[in-house]
């Protein structure tokens, strides 16, 4: 197999410096998030400003981006995140990271500033910087037109921030497509902190395949055997939308931040077979089967025009269930609006949610506001996201996500659930100790998809998981027995899948019969001619999420005191649903920590020890002066 | 690869555009059937996007009968297989002068500059890849009668 090459993009100098990305580098962490996380751990220190010319903005392909594979369309960004203020690792769709392959790179490292907005141009080798004043105020579309336009290329991916960026919002997106978003973490702020517009590429080179034959051979039978799976058929019919029916069922769907009854009857107003009134066909990102989610348009009525692709399972609960507004269309609306200024959906709504339950509980008045914050109002949710992005009155505030809470009263914070001050959703966390244990240790802050561990809650014979994990596992969520086992497990998939640049939801966790390690061992023989065993994925798999951990450490976040969930959990049982009454134990919850610490070879602190890191190979790569 | 099927047999493709899903799992495997690489570039299928109508257009040879493309070639570099109905491309012939291209209804033939070679659908020897891989439905065999 071909190495790629790395891009050090200096914006001071507009200087560019390329390199083959070192192949000790691909056997050591793969590509995309783990070779990311290397460079950023090598890169940084605890004195960067998130949204200072010092951040490293990275982009990484996978070691197999657009190489057959499961869902290979897939890149990692990442930088120090300007919205919780330690690592931010942002996974993007659609058909940029393939073209960025295609142009014979596996990493861009930006760094420094420009003095005025510019757009990067990458046509296989030649990477020009453009000036982009004519695209700054324009939306995430119209930037990408309007940069194919110009450089008449069709063909052309471009990966663009909207107003939100520009206005450093600290949940901004960078969107490439219609919908396809490097979201949560804010890498959007970043790449606007650099004012850089976008980065546009255009890629025409091989991507080699050690073993054509035996590749198309394999991966034929293994896309038969997927597409022939009950879950991935409703994936390719409704996407992520399926988890709502359980969720408004159960009653887990938080209404009004969790102060609301479940929706009930009403909920059915956002149940997934909503989108066939306004979808055209299905969306697919680059090298996917599934296809996922729905191009749709909508004709009539007051959101008639709206154009996008989506919905996904989050923007029914940020505009949906969580405001207590039960219209399809209305979030068909939201969801173009924030893909367009280039929001991330889930922050925007969990911090809309924050400013009308502080409105409604008399903590903040309409002299803070200018306007009642009402749940089940639209013009609320409207208002308050025109608010966000032009960072206007109380939207200035909320655009600072976690940090809103330095400029709102002291009564504020116990109404927003953080994890290393970075937004989390409960999601079981208070039923089930095995995600609370996931919450807690994941290296990006609060976030499901480094380690969810969806399977516990499908009802799967105890001895499959027995075999999966290679352990005695207590099958039922709401015991801790083996939990800590399970959620390393997923993690060091997660950690694998992501730099081989493949997507998580056609990974093992969403069936347990999806493709795991063994599968991904075998096209990474076939496509990149590289033997790597199971047990090696998984001592990568370690390796990676690991680094990360140490680049947590190295931000003073990476310690068992870190490695805490919102005080709520422990002292407020869930009020509705399936799972009312539930609390978190704390002391269940503790002994999880020491068994998982145990386990990952940290000492009872939650710090690597010297033999792990020892036993890893983990040091700082010497990027020298490539800056300077 | 010649355009000689195996089989001998006439194969229609029916494109239905808006079921396509902008996957490009037809490209890529095109690519890596024919040219042992993945290069989109190098695919006898392609996908266009029309993101004003959000739609992804597959554009593959349809067989047509007379063939513009052969009519036009000045050097008669290009033929059609009577039994497949396949365009069979003499690359030593061809010049490069993209008549074909501009007379393709269907933008179902492209020209690789950088390759300097014509770029049409030969049905994979009788079994098409992009129909094997397409799970969209945008892709499929017009059964026969």
């Amino acid at each position: 197999m071909q190495t790629g090459k790395i891009a050090y993009i200096n914006l001071n100098k507009k200087a560019v410096v390329m390199e083959d990305t070192p192949r000790d580098w691909q056997l050591k962490y793969l590509g995309a998030r783990g070779v990311n996380a290397y460079l950023l751990y090598s890169l940084v220190d605890a004195s960067f400003d998130p949204l200072g010319p010092e951040n490293p903005l990275i982009f990484g392909t996978g070691l197999l981006t657009a190489s057959p594979g499961f869902g290979s369309g897939r890149l990692d960004v990442t930088a120090l995140s300007p919205e919780c203020g330690n690592l931010g690792s942002s996974n993007i769709g659609g058909q940029f990271g393939a073209e960025l392959k295609f142009a014979g790179f596996d990493h861009l490292v930006i760094r420094g500033k420009s003095d005025v907005p510019v757009y990067i141009l990458i046509r296989n080798d030649d990477i020009q910087i453009r000036d982009a004043r004519h695209l700054w105020g324009k939306d995430t579309w119209e930037t990408q037109v309007a940069i194919k336009e110009e450089n008449r290329d069709e063909r052309m991916k471009v990966a663009a921030i909207g107003p939100a960026g520009e206005n450093l919002v600290r949940y901004a997106n960078i969107m490439t497509g219609r919908k396809d978003a490097a979201g949560r973490f804010g890498m959007g702020a970043v790449m606007g902190s650099k004012n850089v517009k976008a980065i546009a590429v255009r890629g025409t080179k091989d991507v080699e395949i050690a073993h054509p034959k035996e590749l198309l051979a394999y991966y034929k039978a293994e896309i038969d055997r997927l597409m022939a799976r009950k879950w991935t058929q409703a994936f390719s019919r409704y996407g992520t939308l399926n988890l709502v029916v359980s969720m408004n069922e159960w009653g887990t769907a938080s209404t009004r931040n969790e102060q609301g009854p479940p929706m009930g009857e009403r909920g059915r107003a956002l149940y997934p077979q909503n989108i066939d009134r306004y979808a055209l066909g299905m969306s697919s990102c680059f090298g996917c089967v599934v296809h996922c989610r729905h191009r749709y348009v909508v004709k009539e009525g007051p959101y008639a025009g709206t154009r996008s692709e989506g919905p996904d399972f989050g923007t029914l609960a940020a505009f949906g269930y969580n405001p207590d507004i039960p219209d399809f269309e209305f979030v068909l609306y939201c969801n173009d609006v924030c893909n367009r200024l280039g929001l991330d959906v889930s922050d925007s709504g969990t911090m809309i949610g924050l400013a009308i339950e502080l409105y409604q509980g008399g903590i903040i008045g309409k002299q803070d506001v200018g306007r009642a914050l009402e749940w089940g109002d639209k013009d609320t949710v409207l208002s308050m996201l025109d608010a966000i992005v032009h960072r206007d009155g109380l939207g200035d505030i909320l655009a600072d996500g976690p940090y809103a809470l330095n400029r709102l009263p002291a009564e504020a914070k116990q109404h927003l659930a953080l994890v290393r001050n970075a937004i989390t959703g409960e999601m079981g966390a208070r039923a089930y100790p095995g995600f609370a244990l996931a919450r807690a240790v994941s290296t990006l802050a609060g976030h499901i998809h480094r380690n969810h561990p969806a399977l516990s809650l499908m009802r799967i014979p105890g001895e499959v998981f027995d075999s999966i994990y290679g352990t005695h596992i207590d099958p039922d969520p709401t015991s801790p027995v083996g939990k800590a086992v399970v959620i390393r497990w997923h993690e060091l998939l997660n950690a694998v899948c992501d730099s081989l640049g493949f997507c998580r939801f056609q990974s093992a966790m969403n069936s347990p019969r999806a493709p795991k390690f063994e599968e991904y061992s075998q096209l990474i023989s076939l496509a990149a001619g590289l033997d790597m065993s199971v047990p090696k994925l998984m001592e990568i798999g370690e390796r990676i999420d690991t680094t990360e951990r140490l680049l947590l450490g190295k931000l003073g976040v990476g310690s068992r005191q870190d490695d805490a969930l919102p005080e709520r959990w422990f002292t407020e049982p869930v009020p509705h649903g399936a799972q009312e009454g539930a609390a978190l134990d704390r002391e269940v919850f503790e002994q999880l920590l020491d068994e998982y610490y145990a386990l990952r070879g940290w000492d009872e602190n939650g710090i690597p020890t010297p033999e792990t890191v020892e036993r890893l190979g983990i040091t700082e790569a010497e990027i020298g002066d490539r800056w300077l | 690869m010649t355009g000689k099927l195996s089989t001998g047999q006439r194969l229609e493709i029916r494109v239905d555009t808006p079921a396509c899903s902008g996957c490009r799992l037809c490209e890529m495997m095109c690519s890596l059937y024919h040219e042992g690489v993945v290069n989109l570039e190098k695919a006898r299928i392609r996908i266009s996007d029309n993101y004003a109508e959000s739609l992804y257009e597959p554009h593959i040879c349809q067989l047509c009968e007379p063939p513009d493309c052969v009519a036009i070639c000045p050097q008669g570099a290009l033929t059609q297989d009577p039994e497949t109905g396949v365009i069979v491309v003499d690359n030593e012939l061809c010049t490069g002068c993209i008549a074909c291209v501009e007379a393709c209804p269907y933008d179902a033939i492209r020209w690789s500059g950088e390759l300097e070679r014509l770029f049409v659908c030969d049905r994979c020897g009788g079994q098409p890849l992009c129909i094997q891989f397409c799970t969209s439905g945008a892709l499929g065999l017009v059964e026969a009668g």
